[in-house]
Parts: C-alpha cells; structure tokens; sequence
C-alpha cells in the first residue's frame, strides 16, 4: 500500500460523498433490504443501510466505484452505524463483526481495481466509525441530569469490535466522524489505541467533529479549540468538520481549526443547508465555489461531502482542486 | 505524526485553557474537596447536589480557571459520587466550561472521572509509591483517556522532603513519562510538595526554600513541564489563625510564582489578597520573621517591600 503521507504532501486528498443520498436512488424496498437471508427476520430492517453490505454488495460496490471514478482518493466503507449500540435497533449486535469485515472487504476490492488500473493515484478505504445513537456526556432525561444512556465502557467495547472487524477487513485508515458528542468519540479513539497496541498496528486515524449551528458549538457543547484538545492527545492523521453545516457555513471553524491544529485537515460538508422538506439542494457549482475558498486560503488536506452530496459534487470538487496545492503543516 | 506545535499544556471543558508563559498564574478552585471543605462534604454525604454545584459554580465565578474534585473519604462510595458529581457539573454549561481537575489517591476513583468528562482534564495525581510499573501502566491509561497529569515527587522510599530528593524524583518521574510512555511533556505538572514552615522543628526549617529552588531547577531542567502545589499546606503550622495563614500564604505564593510554579491550588480569593494587601501581609511577614529568627533569612528578607 503506498503511504498516505506521501499522498497528503503531494496534493489535496479527495473523499467520497454521501452514502445515504445514493442509496436513497435505488429505492429499495423492505424485502431488498432483507435478501434472502433476513427473509423471515423479526424484525423491520428497511433503513438499515449498512445491512446492505451483506444483502445488496454489488449496489454498495457501484457507489464506492462511481465515488472512485468521480476522483475520489479516499472512500468510507459502509459501516457508520456498524457499532452494536447502533444495531441494537434492528436486534443486529451479533451481525456487527461481519457488516464491518464485509464492508471493508467490498470497499477494498473497489480500491485495488482502481490502483491497479491508475497506480499514480493509489486509491484508499477508510474504515467509517460513526457516533452512535447515544451519548456519553449529555442526559437524554432532563429532570435526571445525571444519568446517561451509555458508559465510557460500553461504548469502548462496542467501538472495538467494530474496529477489529474494519482492520481484519484491510481497511487503510479509520475515520471517526459526525462527533457530536466528544467522549463518545474519545471512547472510540480508546478502543482504537488498545487494538493498535494489541496488533502493533499503525493505522492513521482521522478524526471529524460536527458543528451543529451558527453557535460554533458541538452538541456537547465545546468551541472548536475545546473540541481539538480534546482529541488530539493520540497522533491523528487529519482532524476536521462533517455534517449539519453546509462548506459555506463550516468555513469560520475550519479556519479556526486549521490555525490551531498541527495535523492534517479534513472537511465533508453537506450540500447546503437543508431546505423546508430536509432535502439538501445546493448543486455541485454552488458547492465547489465554496470549497474553492477553502484551497484559496489554504484551509484543507482532504475534502469530502456529507449528506447531500453525490460523484457530481465529488468531479466537481476534484476538478477545483488540481489548481490548488494542500495545506502546509505548521510548525509554530 | 507527532503534534510538535503544541508544546503549551492545553486544557479543555466546553472551552479551552492554553497555559503559556505569558498566561499568569493558572488557580484551581479547592472547594469542590471532600477532605478539604466540611461543608463540601456535608453536602456530598447528604445528597444536596443543587447546593454542591453551586459550590462548583462560586469557585468559576469567583476566577477559578481549572476545579479540582476530590471525593476521597472512608464514608463515601467515591466512584459512585466521582461519577455523578461530574455528570452533573457536565450538564452546567457554566461550570464545565472549564476544565476539571480529578483528585483521588484511590485509582478506581480517577478512572471513574475519567470516563465521564469529555474535556481534557487533569489527574490529580500519580507517583512512582508503588513502583515503576504501576506508575507506567497508571500514565498509559492517562494518556488513552486523554488527560494531564500532576505527579506528585513520591516514590518508592516516601515523600521527597529535601531539594535533592525532590529533583531526582521529578527527573527520575519526566524520564520514565517521555522516554517510556511518550506521555507529551507539556501535559506534565509537578508537584515537588510544598511543606508547614515555622514548625518549630530544625529539620523544616529550608521546607519553603526546597520547594522554590526545586521548582525553579524543574521549569529549567525538565522541558515544557509545569510545576503546581497545594498552597495553603505552608501555613499549617498556624491554623486557627487565618490572618498569619493568609500573610504567608500569599507570600509563599508570591516566591513560587517568582521561581517557575505555574499552577496551584489555591483559594482564588487569596491572589486577590496577595495583589491588594502586599504592603500589610509584607509588615506582618517581616514580624514574622524576626519573632522566628531560626527561619532562614534568604526565604523571607528577599521578598522585596512592595
């Protein structure tokens, strides 16, 4: 596998969009999701996308290829909700080793096809590690303030198996993203190091908290500086934003970020903001404009798209950034 | 890839604390401390959370910048109050602004309050008392959760109590962290112990003296470590008698700030004591020490007339 490093240095890394958007084209119908295998499962599964490594894997193949071919660098496998906290919904824990190992088998073997083919531009697979459906650090219950729905503990092991499974799979990196939560993400940074140092493993691992609004804040309430010290007592590949802001919106903390932070940067926005029925419009022209402000003032080392965005967003963005060369490293 | 911008030890709650040589002196609030504050601990046994926040919340408002949470008594289950003390803080967007500091001697307890703060906090504290390989394996997990960490100048042996003492440790402590753990070094704090003067006793004699000339040799020897101490224990001698206990803990304070000590526990009311009545703690110290001849007259005549 060539270095990411190496990559980084040379140019702005490219990352996939939306999963879910593409996903939402092919209309799959309950029993799609099903398959044969889950024909008679108890329980309700449309929705489940990440279920649909096991029982659509040529679909999820054509996303990641269709991702690559737009110019891509980077894809994420197919596993944001693979944690058992988040498969407890469909009464799936036990699928979870699998739905990783699998996603990342599918994602890899997408990568290699275009390595193989286009070697000057190596083609990577990070391991998508989502927050969960809980958090650590708020209460859901607000006359018992000091409760919580999930522990430190509990997040930590349910993150580990994921991440097992995502390395057994090959993936190159792992991406912890959408943080809303901080200890959450802290959690799974724990697991991540306790699998590094059991496998003597050095992965990079990229990091990307969301800003949830105009007040600058993460869900869990940090600035953007909190949220970096926070998580930057591991070496981190890239720290950055993803989700609930669209790149015009996101450009102050990312800014903020880029000042402060002495690793890489990374940045998936979504497609604007969502409009009055929660679909996001904001067409690949509109988008890149924003970007292209990005690279003007030398923010960014790998750009992506979250919810929203499509390969039209991602050939687009690829396009804008061969006129521009990545972010320097600081070193103050 | 090694972060090497940040050589400044760098606290968060829901907003960061960036410790520079420009920043003065960082205070920790101490009234969040079961074995320091009866009323605290009152609170705490009777389950009166409400009140015991407000406590938290006087320390902020008052300028406290780091507070520091102990819940180390026999009476009390310590994980369980550690736990929901900081769940509570967590959910006061006023206090968990800043950072927390967990106090425990027991490692169950610090663990516990490291798994429920999302800022990055510091540990108060660990030491080399039993062995290298508890003090190795203590760091590791620090580090993991993603905290700082005071290390007390404790080791195998006991407490250091001389200038010697205290400097091998701390060496002997920063060694094992970087080398070993590859604990960042910035996110290191010594605590070289700061001892009772005027006990009476010969061998306490250079107690304060140690303590500034120890700090002074770590923030010069030991890169990007910073140095903290429990103040108020210099004045123990004269408890009961808040206002000496007072002139000499700002003056105490006023050396160790001079000498390199960066972060301290201390009752924030005490440095606006120290800016306001340094002439009249400087009389009642220069009292002081002419009643107490035997003290050593390079601690206490170099505290210049404001």
């Amino acid at each position: 596998m060539s270095n990411i490093y190496n990559e980084l240095q040379k140019r702005i890394l490219i990352l996939d969009g939306a999963m879910g958007t593409m996903l939402q084209d092919y209309n799959f119908s309950e029993e799609d999701y099903r398959g044969t295998r889950f024909k008679d499962y108890p329980t309700s599964l449309k929705g489940n996308n990440d279920l649909l490594s096991l029982t659509q894997p040529d679909a999820i193949a054509d996303i990641h290829r269709k991702y690559f071919e737009a110019g891509a660098d980077i894809v994420e496998t197919n596993t944001f909700s693979g944690t058992s906290i988040a498969m407890a919904d469909y009464n799936m824990e036990d699928l979870v080793y699998e739905l990783n190992f699998e996603s990342a088998k599918i994602a890899k073997h997408i990568a290699a096809e275009f390595t193989k083919s286009e070697p000057h531009k190596p083609r990577f697979v990070a391991g998508s590690i989502g927050p969960t459906n809980k958090t650590a650090s708020l209460s859901p219950d607000v006359n018992r303030p000091e409760y919580r729905a999930i522990t430190f503990d509990e997040l930590r092991i349910s993150y580990k198996l994921q991440v097992e499974a995502l390395m057994d799979g090959g993936v190159d990196l792992l991406l912890v993203e959408t943080i809303f939560d901080t200890l959450n993400a802290k959690a799974a940074l724990f697991a991540i190091e306790e699998v590094k140092e059991e496998r003597n493993s050095e992965i990079p691992i990229m990091v990307s908290g969301t800003i949830t609004d105009a007040s600058g804040r993460t869900l869990s309430g940090q600035t953007v500086e909190a949220f970096l010290t926070s998580v930057s007592h591991i070496p981190l590949l890239s720290v950055g934003f993803n989700c609930a802001l669209g790149a015009e919106q996101l450009k102050p903390y990312l800014q903020r970020l880029s000042n402060e932070t002495a690793f890489y940067t990374s940045a998936h926005p979504n497609a604007g903001l969502p409009n009055a029925f929660g679909e996001y419009d904001e067409t690949p022209e509109e988008m890149t404009a924003f970007i292209e402000a990005y690279f003007n003032d030398n923010l960014i080392n790998v750009i992506g798209g979250c919810c929203g965005t499509n390969p039209a967003h991602i050939k687009s963005i690829y396009e804008a950034s061969q006129n521009h060369k990545p972010r320097q490293l600081k070193h103050i | 890839m090694e972060s090497d911008c940040q050589k400044y030890l760098t606290l968060s709650g829901l907003e960061p604390l960036v410790v520079t040589p420009e920043s003065n002196f960082v205070n920790v609030g101490e009234r969040t401390n079961v074995t320091g504050s009866r009323k605290f601990l009152r609170l705490i046994k009777e389950e009166k959370y409400e009140e015991a926040l407000s406590v938290a919340r006087d320390q902020v408002d008052g300028g406290a910048q780091i507070i520091d949470v102990n819940m180390d008594e026999g009476m009390l289950d310590g994980v369980h109050a550690m736990t929901t003390f900081l769940n509570l803080i967590a959910s006061e967007p006023d206090i968990s602004r800043v950072p927390i500091m967990i106090d425990s001697s027991k490692w169950e307890i610090i663990e516990a309050g490291l798994k429920v703060v999302q800022g990055k906090c510091v540990v108060n504290s660990i030491s080399l008392k039993e062995g290298e390989q508890e003090f190795i394996r203590q760091a590791k997990l620090i580090r993991r959760y993603g905290a700082a960490v005071i290390v007390m100048a404790f080791d195998e042996t006991g407490q250091a109590d001389t200038y010697q003492r205290r400097i091998d440790i701390c060496k002997r402590s920063y060694d094992i962290l970087v080398e070993i753990v590859k604990f960042p070094p910035q996110d290191i704090i010594f605590d070289p112990n700061i001892f009772p003067v005027a006990t009476g006793m010969d061998e306490h004699r250079k107690n304060a003296l140690d303590f500034f000339q120890a700090t002074k040799w770590i923030r010069t020897n030991l890169p990007y470590a910073n140095v903290s101490g429990g103040v108020s224990n210099v004045s123990f001698s004269f408890r009961g008698n808040n206002i000496v206990r007072e002139a000499i803990n700002s003056a105490f304070l006023y050396h160790a700030i001079k000498n390199g000590m960066n972060i301290g526990i201390v009752n924030p009311t005490m440095l606006r004591f120290m800016m306001k009545f340094q002439k009249i703690y400087w009389l009642v110290w220069r009292m002081f020490c002419l009643i107490e001849k035997k003290m050593p007259p390079n601690v206490f005549w170099t505290w210049q007339k404001p």
